[in-house]
């Protein structure tokens, strides 16, 4: 195959590739870098080779913040310092590293004389949190009893883990609205139902987590092969659950069955959900590996008509943002 | 609005994104000493000027707008922007490496950070912005300070030269494919 020719191909054909590959273009524009592809072996090899390197640039090294990152940011805003601490001089510098070390030496000193309190488990802090909140004077950051609004307000908060926001009126629960917050230092999405019948709020939590990472719960229960974890804090019920890497929770002051069973209900759609979309995602990749055996990219549910005019949705790798 | 209060909706609304901007803070400096001198300034700053934040706009790219100003502000203090491969030279290779086709085998992380270390700063920030952050191309171009046009044209450019990059790479490494 020979190389991309420039004159044949300005760099606008290349950048419409590129944006093809971000799912930015529609109808003509799409259209136009589709029939690029197709009739264009130099093309399609431009469009493989940025496609690849798209998939590339998401293997960056990961990042693992310090667990303290939040803190340290509260702190930063209660001095109000002006500068960073890159600013301090080198004598400055050392003077503070020594001034840490005497600090850490009394503070293992005061640890072997007195053992600190361990940190709250994230059971404990939902717990205190919901008992702060009090039921009825959650702060919620959009009202709304539309799940799918609720959920695009949530995903425009680029948490770094999907958010998924049900209809659980036939369980009667009533969608009030949600918040994005943190706790237990790691950022959490809070969705907040009302039971129709006592007007009492249930707040539901999603965050980054594992089960296994909680501590014993008064009681563990298993349903549809899912793991639940039940903790009682006087009158509040938590249940936890695992959806692949987030762990949800619900948090209510109410009848705990029912808390049980809400729980078991949100589990069991996103687990179909989830079956659904991978259903959906197969066959894509099934699409792919089509398209590149028949030597084009087609659309699986292309139509074309008598008259070679086509009526299709969009593949190619191209969604719309 | 009280200051309390006003504090309490900023860490609401501001602090659940620290940790996407220290990732970027620290893939922009390398050193993760300055990534938290970085995020804890761009923090400050964001609340010093909330009130002028408008409620309902993209708060995820306003704090990388002064996320960028900040570590950009930093780098040319230090004067410790690394020397840079002119792009022109990857891009006049990608044509024939491209038909070639893609290497049988992914880059390593290591090779990506440093394919992505070598391009031009503004390259480099697109493609962290959009390919890594996952930003739109709107919310990176308000991030960068320039049109939609040019994050796209950089993109482009970029997602070109880090291709010849990876495939140097690969080719040292062996699953490179030749090219014609």
């Amino acid at each position: 195959m020979k190389p991309i020719d420039p004159r044949e191909h300005p760099s606008h054909d290349l950048d419409a590739l590129s944006e093809a590959l971000d799912g930015r273009l529609q109808g003509e524009g799409l259209e136009a870098v589709l029939g690029l592809v197709r009739s264009c072996a130099e093309c399609r090899a431009a469009y493989e080779a940025l496609a690849w390197t798209k998939a590339q640039a998401g293997r960056t090294p990961a990042v693992t913040a310090p667990p303290e990152l939040e803190e340290e940011i509260r702190r930063g805003l209660d001095r109000g310092a002006v500068g960073p601490p890159r600013a301090r001089t080198r004598r400055a510098a050392v003077f503070a590293a020594l001034a840490a070390l005497v600090v850490l030496a009394l503070a293992a000193a005061l640890v072997r004389l007195r053992p600190a309190s361990p940190p709250p488990t994230l059971p404990q802090a939902v717990a205190e949190d919901f008992r702060n909140r009090g039921a009825r004077t959650i702060a919620l950051g959009i009202e709304t009893t539309d799940p799918a609004r609720l959920e695009a307000w949530l995903d425009s908060a680029s948490l770094g883990f999907p958010t998924r926001v049900f209809d659980l009126r036939m369980m009667g629960y009533e969608l009030r609205g949600g918040a994005v917050d943190s706790i237990a230092g790691r950022a959490s999405a809070l969705v907040v139902y009302r039971e129709v019948a006592t007007g009492r709020e249930v707040i539901c939590r999603m965050l980054l987590g594992r089960l296994r990472d909680l501590p014993p719960p008064d009681e563990a229960l298993e349903h549809d092969g899912i793991r639940f974890q039940v903790y009682e804090a006087g009158r509040i019920t938590l249940v936890f659950w695992p959806e692949g890497e987030v762990l949800c929770m619900l948090a209510g002051d109410g009848d705990r069955e029912a808390l049980v069973q809400l729980a078991f209900a949100k589990a069991m759609r996103a687990q179909t959900l989830s079956r659904h979309e991978t259903h959906l995602s197969e066959r894509l990749a099934g699409d792919v590996r089509h398209a590149r055996a028949t030597g084009g990219i087609t659309h699986r549910n292309e139509e074309v008509g008598p008259s070679g005019a086509r009526s299709a949705s969009h593949s190619a790798g191209a969604r719309r943002s | 609005v009280p200051d309390e209060r006003r504090r309490e909706e900023f860490e609401m609304t501001a602090l659940p994104l620290a940790r996407r901007l220290y990732a970027t803070a620290l893939r922009i400096t390398g050193r993760t000493d300055d990534a938290l001198d970085v995020v804890q300034e761009t923090f400050l700053r964001a609340y010093r000027t909330f009130d002028s934040f408008t409620t309902g706009t993209n708060l995820k790219a306003w704090l990388f707008t002064i996320l960028r100003s900040v570590s950009m502000n930093r780098w040319r203090d230090e004067r410790r922007r690394p020397a840079m491969v002119p792009l022109e030279d990857w891009e006049a290779r990608f044509g024939a490496l491209a038909a070639a086709g893609p290497p049988t085998q992914d880059a390593t992380s290591e090779e990506v950070r440093r394919a992505l270390d070598g391009l031009p700063e503004e390259f480099r920030l697109a493609v962290l912005l959009v390919d890594v952050e996952g930003l739109t191309y709107d919310e990176a171009a308000a991030a960068l300070g320039c049109p939609v046009g040019t994050v796209r044209s950089r993109l482009s450019r970029a997602r070109r030269a880090l291709f010849v990059a990876l495939h140097d790479y690969a080719r040292k490494a062996g699953y490179a494919r030749s090219a014609p």
